[in-house]
């Protein structure tokens, strides 16, 4: 504070008065400026050239430029202007004050002279007379008074001194909000005006205010709250802006304290990160997820409050950039965490925020979840599939396993090589991790068991090789690039990059995920997709696959394809738990629509803010019917059957398939079944490629229940 | 042939305010001190807007010289009949380089050049 106590007060009204004028002179040049290049612009309306549009938009973008530039200055002056006023005002009334204090103090000083002089005076009579008392009693009473008058001149200045105060700081707060350039040219470019942008700016630094005296306990906890509540109900991306530029997320979590957040003040805080992020630029965007997760206490009591208004902070609907930065932190957090198991669990809604924006964002769970480098690709699949609290992620799993499927689907679709590279390491790296890690903990979902399955679709083609040259020793994650021969076995593959699986962590993840009837349909869906569109490549496009338009392969080549198709379809059948097949075959038609494709992942997300208490309830839950786990029989009977009818399901298809082909190429049924005896679904070879996946990762799958 | 409803004076008076404008930012200034002030809150918050429009202010301020400049010679061009095209001097506005065609006519009442 530059003021000095009964000085006049600091400031130049005149200069700052002179400055509000040059700015709004130098406005009323911009808009003059603005003018004339609008009447130009209007001047080119009709013409119909790329000279004339390009000429257009210089001017009129300049014209824009110039109006936010005038809208700036003459917001600034405005400010300026007002105070000066307020100023002046206060320097007036400070001056004033200093001269009463003046004048009471020189009084004070008279009368204290006057009544010392009485009393000299009277000295040597000892007793005054009535008259010298008299006087002495008035010099004394005027000198009180005169103190009294000189203390309220100093309570005046001293009362100027703060609205001058007051002044500053609104003013002050007021130009602030003039200071974020590029926020205001995209609202002012949106047709607001530069006042409303302040206006917004004070209301957003305001709720700043209540925040910060929350904190200090200046203001009571549901006080505060339902100002906030308030407050944010009515903010827009200014206001927002003004907000987040004022308070830091470990801020408003001192600030809300341990009660539980109520669903409205989650929706409104929710709604206004995702308005925020409207104009937030990329580097913002990923400073915030960092610090959301970065705010958070260490430890103890008072994580779990935190984590839950953290979760409601990173809402699935806002950019990706924003869970990617967030989940990076995160991991950090783990890996630097003294109890593990605590931590999970604590900021369990943190993860599944996390991991329900990268599941909205399949580009960044990719990209985050399948980096470029191979080692640091590694760790996360070990901190994301090898870690979950002791009682199962709060979901159930289906966030994270959805971010999984996510990332795979969009990298094994992806043109680019690489993407497919980075898709294909993390299914092998998260084969490892999932058994023992996610899979392990209790509670698992049908939804989360279907969005494994989902990740591994695309690598269907890889199962029943790594299932028969498992050697007893666990495989190293890789990745291997598959001959796409046109109208070969994998011509129907999308995915040319595929995974090197581990055969027995692999027949775990089939064998965990598929615990239910609904959870195992939906790996016979696998199946039957793959099985269908490798009929398709094989077979000419009658089963309606991808490849539909190819020419039919040889009859060699068919056999073959068809036995490759049986040997990894084997390998996921035989996976599946024994007694849940049964009632599993006859819903699995219903279950694949409900799973299908890209509606599985986009309605599956919750992309609104919600409250962390709710998130992870899906929409895709309710299509998922509730099934009791199953409980593991591995009667052989049971498995032997089963062979036999699943056998049958696929082989059928491309027995149907060849036997058709060859009557519609004029042969006579009988012979054509004859022809094509190799493919009958109880030929020797037939059985031999379904066997010899489906008996061992159903003796694999046994052997590792019974160690559970 | 395209028309264009402007003319000389128009083109003249909007290359002057353009360049009246881009004087008046360079010229512009915030009073930064706390002496004038009277608050050093209030000077920081002056001295943080100053110094985050600076890259706009500067930016504008040689877009519009540049216009002006632009728009003087479009000025120019009517005082050429033969180089009277919509497009000629659309281009000129825009900063393009010129390579002259047509003939057509300002419909507005041609002032003199811009000097």
């Amino acid at each position: 504070m530059l003021d000095v106590e009964y000085e006049p007060l600091t400031g130049s009204p005149d200069a700052l008065a002179g400055h509000a004028g040059a700015a709004t002179r130098t406005a009323e040049r911009l808009d003059d400026a603005r003018g004339r290049l609008v009447g130009i612009v209007r001047a080119l309306d009709g013409q119909h050239s790329q000279a004339v549009a390009d000429a257009r938009a210089r001017v009129g973008d300049v014209a824009e430029r110039l109006s936010l530039c005038a809208g700036v200055l003459r917001a600034t002056a405005s400010t300026l202007h007002r105070h000066a006023d307020r100023l002046g005002t206060e320097q007036v009334a400070a001056a004033l004050a200093i001269a009463r204090r003046d004048d009471a103090l020189r009084r004070e000083q008279h009368w204290r002279e006057e009544a010392d002089r009485i009393r000299l005076e009277t000295l040597p009579a000892l007793v005054p007379t009535p008259a010298e008392s008299a006087q002495q009693h008035l010099a004394e009473v005027r000198v009180t008074e005169a103190r009294d008058a000189a203390h309220a001149a100093e309570a005046e200045w001293r009362r100027a001194r703060d609205a001058k105060r007051t002044a500053s700081l609104d003013a002050a707060r007021s130009i602030e909000a003039l200071a974020d350039a590029r926020a205001m040219g995209r609202f002012v470019g949106s047709g607001e005006s530069v006042a409303a942008f302040q206006r917004g700016w004070a209301r957003g630094s305001a709720a700043a205010g209540v925040v910060d005296a929350m904190r200090a306990g200046d203001s009571s906890s549901a006080s505060g709250r339902s100002r906030l509540r308030r407050a944010f109900a009515a903010g827009d991306a200014v206001f927002w802006s003004a907000f987040w530029a004022a308070t830091t997320p470990q801020e408003l979590y001192q600030a809300l304290g341990l009660d539980p957040l109520d669903e409205e003040l989650a929706r409104v805080i929710g709604t206004g990160v995702v308005r925020w992020s409207t104009s937030a630029t990329p580097g913002e965007l990923a400073a915030f997820g960092r610090s959301v997760v970065d705010g958070l206490m260490p430890t103890g009591i008072g994580l779990s409050e935190q984590s839950a208004v953290a979760a409601v902070l990173l809402s699935a609907a806002l950019p990706g950039q924003v869970h990617a930065a967030a989940a990076e932190a995160l991991e950090r957090r783990r890996e630097s965490g003294w109890n593990a198991d605590a931590e999970l669990a604590w900021t369990a809604p943190v993860t599944i925020a996390v991991a329900n924006g990268l599941l909205a964002h399949p580009q960044a769970a990719l990209d985050h979840l399948a980096p470029a480098d191979d080692e640091l690709l590694a760790r996360r699949a070990r901190l994301w599939f090898g870690l979950a609290p002791p009682d199962g992620w709060p979901d159930a799993g289906e966030a994270v396993t959805g971010a999984l499927a996510a990332a795979v689907l969009f990298g094994s679709r992806s043109p680019a090589r690489g993407d497919q590279t980075r898709s294909a390491l993390l299914v092998a790296h998260a084969t490892q991790h999932l058994p023992g890690g996610l899979l392990a903990a209790p509670g698992t979902s049908d939804l989360a068991s279907a969005r494994v399955a989902r990740a591994y679709e695309p690598y269907v083609p890889v199962f029943g090789e790594a299932v028969v040259d498992a050697d007893g020793e666990r495989a190293e994650p890789g990745t291997r690039e598959t001959e796409r021969r046109p109208g070969g076995p994998s011509a129907s593959q999308r995915a040319v990059v595929q995974p090197d699986l581990d055969a027995f962590a692999l027949v775990d993840v089939i064998s965990a995920t598929s615990t239910s009837e609904a959870a195992a349909g939906v790996w016979l869906g696998v199946g039957d997709r793959y099985h269908d569109a490798m009929l398709a490549a094989g077979f000419g496009g009658a089963s309606g696959g991808e490849s539909g338009g190819h020419e039919p392969l040889d009859r060699d080549l068919q056999d073959l394809l068809a036995q490759e198709a049986l040997r990894d379809v084997g390998a996921i059948a035989g996976a599946l738990q024994a007694d849940t097949m049964q009632v599993a075959r006859e819903r699995q038609g219903t279950l694949d629509g409900a799973v299908e494709g890209a509606s599985f992942l986009a309605g599956a997300v919750t992309v609104h803010a919600a409250p962390a208490v709710s998130i992870g309830v899906t929409a895709a839950t309710g299509l998922v019917p509730h099934l009791t786990p199953d409980h593991v029989a591995p009667v052989k009977e049971t498995v032997l059957l089963n062979e036999q009818s699943l056998r049958r399901r696929y082989a059928e298809a491309a027995y149907s398939a060849a036997i058709a082909a060859e009557v519609e190429g004029g042969m006579p049924a009988a012979r054509a079944a004859e022809r094509r005896a190799a493919l009958d679904p109880d030929s020797a070879a037939t059985r031999g490629a379904f066997r010899q996946t489906y008996d061992l990762t159903a003796d694999l799958r046994r052997q590792l229940g019974d160690n559970r | 042939m395209a028309q264009l409803d402007l003319d000389t004076a128009t083109l003249v008076a909007a290359g002057a305010d353009a360049r009246a404008a881009a004087e008046a930012l360079g010229w512009h200034d915030l009073p930064r001190s706390a002496a004038l002030t009277g608050d050093p809150t209030l000077a920081d918050a002056l001295e943080h807007q100053a110094r985050a429009w600076t890259l706009t202010h500067r930016a504008l301020e040689a877009e519009l010289a540049a216009l002006a400049h632009a728009l003087r010679q479009a000025a120019e061009v009517f005082d050429h009949a033969e180089l009277r095209s919509a497009d000629h001097v659309a281009a000129l506005v825009a900063g393009a380089p010129v390579r002259p065609h047509g003939t057509a006519r300002g419909t507005g009442p041609l002032t003199g050049a811009a000097r």
